[in-house]
């Protein structure tokens, strides 16, 4: 007996001492949200030197950025080889590493690169970017000719200077593939035949090269003497950048810990949040994520054609409650179409249907719906109930909680939800490929020039538009969209379009994951982050941070 | 001796032959490819055909059956559809983690395994034996994850004198400080590797050896004036392993194909975190490469346990006769 409870003890201390460690600690402790610099942060005036030591949560695959679009190696490549146009805080591009003007239809563009230099001290010119472009296209790299395939002509100019002549007016063409595809150095890729299987010897025109890329383990950056392009001329500030793998966050938040880690490349889970927002030396900044949640309605689904049923489901969506109780305060309510991310096109701020589960039932009940067997589910004219299955990923951050809020609040209006989790692939199988589904629940990764992208996801025959969602109306604006030059002209076409989508529902938006990184400011400050998937170490950022 | 090699290898090959087949179809027989993963708002169909080309994903699955097959003959497993390098290249670079892993763990299973299971055997039913019956308990039913988790709180974490996860601290160093780094990096993931292995050691040594303490031909030895240290060491020990070997020799096989939880946990580079990586972005040809190696190595582990228990007992003829 007294072995027993000597065992229990034993058992309740190690019990504990393991859930602390797995981040379920009870400290209670709020999270900085905030994108400013804390006052922590604060130190003597920055110099070079310092080595940064960053977590990364999975094997970064390759240097070969061009045809590897994995998040880690992207965020490993974005100080070595950075897009030309990156973001700033309220959503907009702009030119970070070069700057471009169109003619009046844009189906021209002249891009004028700024001084950028490989490291081994020869210029980036404009051959390269040239280069890039049609090597990408004629070799069928990923998204290459998605943003270059309708290139005509390329016309060199001067050694910064080089026009893209297209064959269609494109409004957001340096936006696009230059915010998404970095350039190609000319001399090292026009002898590579297979790309796809080419080991990038990992130079670079950016902050850093790489000095050593050891698989499954880390990855060694150095700085590039000849970059310019920050702190005034001096370049970066940071000596070496080392990324080291922890495949398990808890393990990368104890690495943070103990001092292995200097930041965490990755954005973190609530759990690790709470771990560290009670120590000062923690700097957790969060952001907005470039996608959002959305209910996707098939028009295979008899029901869902009706638009009054459509309008009904989306009046059921408790935005609030999804996001203080599904996410635990980790997201942004979507009320709008579009993402509140991007400031310019949500202006005019057309609102979805507000929460009103009563509203939304009597909708359904004055267009002929109503429950004839008194199970809580209406039915429809010709008695077919109204319950559909929802699918989605189970890899979505507090998927349970929320499915469970669009259940019950669907309930309280007599439409049944019935919830079918799936694994990516499965999902992939049913909704994206296969779409057989009558409601599916997906977090778009990142939906940028919602000008023109938004085309993808609803114009006829698109290959995101799984919904397969048909209106001739809506698409003739998309499409108009794509070739208007001017911006603002853009704007009210796309308040046109959030009214007629609004109107029809073909899908419900929910709220936007947001999304916290974390640093020790210990030893180094100028830690910012802004909106897009690199956090801290996005290069236009990563460029300030210096040892203290 | 020799038709009994020859025989087993046989059946070997075909093990091997079914399980690589196995692998093959039930990795395509998921719901979905490589390739609808990596589909994007910014990719065109036609750049989406072009993946699956390039992987051989547009060819009849019996063509491509064929076409694996072939190429295995050829001792090519293919080249990875993420890391875009021959498979052979990628798991050779693991496999010495993970077999340095093994040998760590296998001389922790046996160094403490055997003498605590001898130790308990020869104490049956006192305060030692009750103490080692618990910690076998506990260790063949805890939780690897669990372990694993309390390991690096209690020696990263709180008392930081282990790191964290990794093989060794990058840059690599040279020399002595290097293997000396790389045994520090060693030791959680052996410790948590090696528990319920130890567990399994410890029990089977213990029940064997007091299966094998009871037998006529102790009492002999007994007899003939040996003490206890050489009845057991001569006599009873050789006897008493035979179950012991087999579990461990099984245990081994299963390990080379890669200890994927705690490789996961404490970031080793070796092939279970390669599994790992390999599922999650459905990289077909590693995964069917590591489940080749995990069958392999099962077959030669049983092959050589085989060898070792008629070495252990030579009344155990192989073949049979």
């Amino acid at each position: 007996m007294k072995y027993k409870r000597v065992l229990s003890a034993l058992l309740a201390v190690a019990m504990g001492v393991s859930m602390a460690a797995c981040g379920g600690s009870s400290e209670s402790g709020s999270t900085s949200a905030s994108s400013a610099v804390s006052t922590s942060q604060e130190a003597s005036a920055p110099g070079v030197g310092g080595t940064l030591t960053v977590g990364l949560n999975a094997n970064p695959v390759s240097s070969n950025i061009w045809v590897q679009n994995d998040l880690n190696s992207s965020v490993i490549m974005n100080l070595v080889c950075p897009n030309l146009v990156t973001m700033d805080e309220t959503g907009n591009k702009y030119g970070y590493l070069a700057e471009a003007t169109s003619n009046e239809d844009c189906t021209q563009w002249t891009i004028t690169l700024k001084d950028l230099y490989w490291n081994d001290g020869t210029p980036v010119t404009a051959e390269d970017v040239a280069f890039s472009t049609t090597y990408g296209v004629e070799h069928q790299i990923g998204f290459f000719d998605s943003y270059y395939g309708h290139v005509a002509s390329t016309e060199v100019v001067d050694d910064k200077t080089v026009i893209f002549n297209l064959e269609s007016a494109d409004v957001n063409f340096f936006n696009g593939g230059f915010y998404w595809i970095p350039i190609m150095r000319k001399s090292e890729f026009e002898s590579v035949t297979d790309p796809l299987n080419y080991i990038y010897s990992g130079a670079g025109y950016g902050p850093y090269y790489v000095d050593e890329w050891v698989d499954g383990q880390y990855v060694s950056l150095k700085r590039n003497p000849y970059f310019t392009q920050a702190n005034d001329g001096q370049g970066a500030y940071l000596d070496n950048i080392l990324f080291r793998v922890y495949t398990d966050e808890n393990a990368m938040v104890l690495a943070l810990e103990n001092g292995e880690i200097d930041v965490c490349a990755n954005y973190i889970s609530a759990n690790s949040q709470t771990q560290l927002a009670a120590n000062e030396k923690y700097l957790l900044t969060t952001v907005d994520g470039l996608g959002y949640g959305q209910l996707s309605y098939s028009q295979t689904n008899a029901l869902l054609q009706d638009v009054n049923m459509r309008q009904a489901i989306s009046m059921c969506i408790d935005r609030e409650a999804l996001v203080a109780v599904g996410m635990n305060g980790e997201a942004t309510a979507m009320y709008t179409p579009i993402s509140p991310v991007y400031q310019d096109f949500v202006a005019s701020n057309i609102q979805q249907p507000a929460f009103d589960t009563a509203a939304a039932k009597s909708l359904l009940e004055s267009n002929g719906y109503a429950d004839t067997d008194g199970d809580g589910i209406l039915e429809s004219a010709d008695g077919t109930k109204a319950s559909f299955t929802v699918s989605y990923k189970t890899s979505i951050q507090n998927v349970d909680n929320v499915m469970e809020i669009l259940r019950t609040g669907a309930a309280q209006a007599g439409i049944e939800l019935k919830l079918e989790p799936l694994d990516a692939s499965t999902y992939s199988a049913k909704v994206t490929n296969g779409q057989t589904f009558d409601i599916s629940y997906s977090i778009w990764g990142t939906i940028d020039d919602v000008d023109t992208t938004l085309y993808t996801c609803y114009g006829i025959g698109q290959t995101l538009n799984f919904m397969q969602y048909n209106n001739e109306e809506m698409d003739n604006l998309l499409i108009a969209m794509k070739s208007e030059p001017d911006r603002a002209k853009r704007i009210e076409m796309l308040d046109q379009w959030q009214q007629l989508w609004v109107d029809n529902m073909p899908s419900a938006m929910t709220y936007v994951p947001k999304q916290t990184y974390v640093a020790n400011t210990e030893k180094f400050a100028g830690f910012s982050a802004v909106l897009g998937n690199c956090g801290y170490l996005n290069c236009a950022q990563a460029i300030g941070i210096y040892a203290k | 001796m020799s038709r009994y090699l020859i025989r087993r290898i046989l059946r070997g090959l075909l093990t091997i032959f079914i399980s690589v087949s196995l692998t093959f179809f039930i990795v395509r027989a998921m719901p979905s490819d490589p390739v609808s993963l990596m589909v994007s708002p910014q990719m065109t169909p036609e750049a989406q055909q072009a993946m699956i080309e390039a992987y051989g994903l547009d060819q009849p699955l019996l063509v491509q059956y064929g076409k694996f097959l072939v190429q295995l003959f050829q001792g090519n497993l293919g080249t990875s559809f993420s890391k875009h390098i021959p498979v052979t290249e990628y798991l050779l670079q693991r496999l010495p983690w993970t077999l340095m892993l093994l040998g760590a763990v296998i001389v922790l299973v046996l160094g403490i395994g055997i003498p605590v299971g001898v130790f308990a055997a020869r104490h049956r039913g006192k305060w030692g034996d009750r103490v080692v019956s618990v910690m076998v308990t506990l260790g063949i039913s805890v939780f690897i994850p669990f372990i694993s988790f309390l390991l690096l709180y209690l020696f990263a974490f709180r008392f930081k004198v282990m790191p964290t996860g990794g093989a060794y601290t990058p840059p690599k160093g040279e020399g002595l400080s290097y293997v000396l780094d790389v045994a520090k990096h060693l030791v959680l993931p052996t410790v948590a590797l090696a528990v319920t292995n130890l567990a399994n050691a410890v029990m089977y040594t213990r029940n064997g050896m007091i299966d094998v303490l009871h037998e006529d031909y102790i009492r002999t030895a007994y007899s003939k004036g040996n003490n206890e240290k050489q009845v057991i060491l001569h006599h009873a020990l050789k006897n008493a392993m035979i179950p012991t070997v087999t579990v461990i020799g099984l245990q081994i096989g299963v390990m080379v194909g890669g200890a994927v939880v705690t490789e996961t946990v404490f970031s080793w580079p070796g092939v279970g975190r390669l599994i790992y990586d390999a599922v999650n972005a459905l990289d077909y040809p590693v995964l069917q490469g590591a489940f080749l190696l995990l069958a392999v190595a099962v077959v030669v582990m049983n092959l050589i346990t085989d060898l070792v228990v008629a070495w252990l007992d030579p009344r155990i003829k192989l073949g049979g006769k």
